[in-house]
């Protein structure tokens, strides 16, 4: 990785970023987006800042508007205004390789509390003010230390939570087993009387049971979309479209709209696969994104391989997590809860031990690509380094490195960042993906 | 065989040469990584503990095998693994404490084979039921190096290694307390020189290793000169004398440390009343001050920083300094995040402060001479 940022790549802010929305779904989703940050100014409801942590469904149940600071981050990146934040972070003392989502959303709370007033250029409106934050030690480290550091900014109370997985090859012990659910459960029941007590009011059990169990169904059609959409041939769904329609799973589960938005999207590409309705006209090249978060700032790089024959037909990023039927005798929501994302994050860690590939388990991130390249018929993997999220990152290597002593399926880096487009050379990336996809075609060539 | 502060010396120069002595003996050896597992089980076990390290070397290898946009210090640790400079390590205990530790266990398990691997959750929050999770992973642990080393942990010898180690701890506090005095008695690149020696012997040699040290250093007369600046240090991970010695010869004495292989490894004791493995993971859980744990604060926010932060400046208060340089390693997400909160937190209480952010590397402690002469010419 080059060391040099990119001096101009603030200034020279092309016309359009995002990428063309092959599907009814995708071009959904941004009205969605705004819908979030409306309705924390309107809806007149208490605001919760919050990481994205698998819980969404307590917000819902509490009638709280939980705003997603990380996406806010992406949504800044998309609209190229994500800079000015970073650099106000920056200017105070945060390192430029700390997570960028968390640059641009302390820079924001920085500059609203240096302007007295939220700063115009914030997209749709902006945040609202929270009445509380929530973090979490899932995934990564930067999501519980970085809401720890907003009261330079604004005074909120803060809480953050575990939750813990084991490594696959323990999991399925019952001494490990109860040891993670009873651990992670203490954890909700910590987060449930935090919010308790901030909104002065009690969690009503019956209701979250219902948003829960809606949420379980939410999440079934959310994987099973994403799955049937990465085997088809030819690719209805690709992967910029794929990092769109993750947005109602993570920022709004236990919601009506998220389960409507998850059916809407299966039928969809239900209809497109029986149908064989691609997405690109010819489709010379089933490309994987195998790791990293998407350069946010520059989506529209996915149509420039498109226009040389090459669909990413998924992306192992997001990666849904399937929710084992919870057994019925399972009643507390939150004890539902907190089975439903042991057993998914341990089925799919178990997936990758069989392998002999990670025993670490992942919550989400780094689904690895070699659960994915033949049954998607996959003929070559791009990771993206990023400079600013080791949670996404650490690990491509590897990946790669098992890949290639397993498959003679090739493997291309590109480095940037999700966020700090600074970090990102265009022509840089553009010599190489082309580099690439000349491999692939050298090797449909020889028959490989 | 040399004594004191040499013996300290000649360990920091070839730190495997007392464990790879003592495989030959028969014994085997269990590498651990950050400050966070606990050597007294290890020991209980009849096991030698044995701190994993990096070097300020350049990354040859580990390139082929971790990201380089990643924590510097775990890349060499790798990169020592893969050179197999730690094939004398027979088992390795792996810590869930940050991100670059956590994500690379399954590479090191998969390219650095030992016979023997553990994976230790430690949880980030700091509640009872985290502290109750915590002593359960103890136990897991402890059921497993059973297994490994062929022995039976009763609590009597368990025990018994925790009064140990409380030793040892209580004898780098005795040595970090000489150095309260103007000048210091021992400086701080002996202090690093000894620290990485007691990590790497058992801590019955470590512990007579202290004694003679603090033996000959509460009398010696060529100990450090005074000098205009009395520096405290904070950050993760210093295991080499480099950056110190630097920051010596510029023109200070370093007298106090907040860092992984320093103060924060041994400042607090385990209680030894009642269960030891409870015990153990309220040390490590509640008293090791790594920005890794959250600390919970209901309070204002300055309520939250002096939770967080107080130590730092009790130390600084306590050890008389005027002035603390960050040293944070790049990559290193929690303490990157807490580093401008400290600045800022130290400032207020009147203690000025360089913040830097480092690769880990000898060019690049090379290249920070004049940002430290800056500094010590500003605040002297
Ligand atoms: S996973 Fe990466 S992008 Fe997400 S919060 Fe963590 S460091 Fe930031
Ligand atoms: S220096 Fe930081 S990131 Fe690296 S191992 Fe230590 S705590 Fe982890």
């Amino acid at each position: 990785m080059s060391e040099q940022k990119n001096p101009e790549a603030t200034q020279e802010v092309p016309k359009r970023t995002s990428a063309k929305k092959w599907t009814e779904s995708a071009r959904k989703v941004r009205g969605l987006v705004r819908d979030m940050y409306v309705r924390a100014f309107t809806e007149g409801k208490p605001v919760a800042w919050v990481m994205f942590t698998l819980v969404n469904e307590l917000f819902v149940a509490m009638d709280v508007v939980p705003v997603y600071p990380e996406n806010f981050a992406g949504l800044c990146a998309t609209k190229r205004v994500g800079n000015p934040f970073i650099d106000r972070a920056e200017a105070d003392g945060f390192s430029n390789v700390s997570c960028s989502y968390a640059r641009i959303g302390l820079g924001y709370a920085a500059l609203w509390k240096d302007m007295g007033e939220i700063p115009s250029f914030a997209p749709d409106g902006g945040m609202a003010k929270p009445i509380m934050m929530v973090g979490s030690s899932l995934v990564c480290d930067t999501r519980y230390k970085w809401f720890q550091t907003y009261s330079r900014y604004m005074d909120v109370p803060y809480y953050a939570f575990d939750m813990l997985g084991p490594p696959a090859s323990t999991a399925y012990r019952p001494d490990v087993r109860e040891q993670y659910i009873k651990y992670n459960l203490a954890q909700l029941q910590g987060l449930v009387s935090f919010m308790e007590e901030r909104l002065g009011k009690k969690m009503d059990w019956d209701k979250l049971d219902e948003i829960v169990r809606r949420g379980e169904k939410t999440y079934v059609l959310w994987y099973d979309a994403y799955m049937l959409a990465g085997g088809a041939v030819p690719c209805p769904f690709p992967a910029e479209d794929s990092f769109n329609c993750f947005f109602p799973a993570f920022f709004m589960m236990g919601e009506v709209e998220a389960l409507d938005f998850y059916q809407g999207l299966y039928d969809e590409i239900k209809y497109k696969v029986d149908n064989k309705m691609g997405s690109i006209p010819e489709e010379k090249y089933r490309l994987l994104w195998g790791g990293g978060l998407p350069p946010w700032h520059t989506m529209q790089i996915f149509n420039y391989v498109e226009e040389q024959g090459a669909v990413f037909v998924f992306q192992s990023t997001y990666l849904p997590l399937r929710f084992a039927d919870v057994p019925d005798r399972i009643t507390d929501p939150l004890e539902r809860m907190v089975h439903s994302r042991y057993e998914a994050a341990i089925s799919r860690a178990e997936l990758d031990r069989k392998l002999g590939l990670f025993d670490l388990c992942n919550f989400v991130g780094l689904g690895n690509p070699l659960l994915f390249v033949d049954e998607f018929k996959v003929d070559g993997v791009v990771m993206h380094w990023l400079r600013s999220c080791r949670g996404t990152t650490i690990g491509q290597v590897y990946q790669k490195n098992l890949l290639e002593e397993r498959t003679s399926i090739p493997t291309l880096f590109l480095e940037s960042d999700m966020c700090d487009v600074r970090d990102y050379f265009e022509a840089d990336w553009k010599v190489k993906l082309s580099a690439f996809l000349e491999t692939l075609e050298a090797r449909k060539r020889a028959g490989s | 065989m040399a004594k004191g502060l040499d013996w300290a010396k000649r360990l920091y120069e070839n730190r495997s040469q007392r464990a790879k002595e003592l495989r030959e003996e028969g014994k085997k050896v269990i590498g651990y990584i950050c400050a966070f597992p606990p050597r007294e089980l290890i020991t209980a076990a009849g096991l030698v503990p044995y701190r994993i390290t990096g070097t300020l070397e350049p990354i040859a290898e580990a390139d082929a095998y971790l990201e380089t946009l990643m924590c510097p210090y775990v890349r060499s640790c790798l990169d020592l693994g893969i050179k197999k400079q730690y094939d004398f390590v027979d088992g390795m205990i792996w810590p869930h404490t940050c991100d670059n530790i956590q994500k690379t266990f399954d590479i090191w398990k998969h390219y650095v084979p030992h016979s023997y691997f553990h994976y230790l959750d430690v949880p980030h929050m700091p509640d009872p039921s985290s502290f109750e999770f915590f002593a359960k992973e103890l136990d897991v642990l402890k059921g497993s190096l059973e297994e490994f080393g062929g022995v039976k942990i009763t609590e009597e010898c368990l025990k018994e290694a925790i009064g140990v180690h409380n030793e040892n701890r209580a004898l780098l506090r005795q040595l970090t307390g000489l150095r309260k005095q103007a000048p210091p008695l021992i400086s701080a690149t002996e202090m690093t020189q000894v620290m990485m020696a007691a990590m790497s012997i058992p801590v019955y040699e470590s512990n007579e290793m202290l004694k003679n040290i603090i033996e000959e250093v509460s009398t010696r007369k060529d100990g450090p000169q005074n000098k205009a600046t009395r520096l405290l240090i904070y950050g993760c991970e210093i295991d080499d004398i480099a950056f110190i010695n630097l920051v010596e010869e510029c023109g200070a004495n370093v007298v106090i440390d907040d860092l992984c292989m320093g103060t924060r490894d041994y400042w607090k004791d385990v209680v030894m009343e009642g269960d030891p493995l409870k015990n153990l993971a309220h040390r490590i859980l509640g008293e090791i001050m790594c920005p890794r744990t959250f600390r919970r604060s209901r309070g204002t926010r300055q309520q939250d920083l002096d939770n967080r932060f107080s130590y730092i400046r009790d130390f600084a208060k306590e050890f008389n300094v005027n002035g603390a340089i960050l040293y944070i390693i790049r990559y290193c997400d929690t303490f990157e995040f807490d580093a401008p909160e400290v600045r800022d937190y130290l400032e207020e209480a009147g203690i000025r402060v360089l913040h830097l952010e480092d690769d880990y590397s000898l060019t690049s402690i090379q290249g920070y001479k004049t940002r430290i002469q800056a500094f010590l010419e500003m605040i002297e």
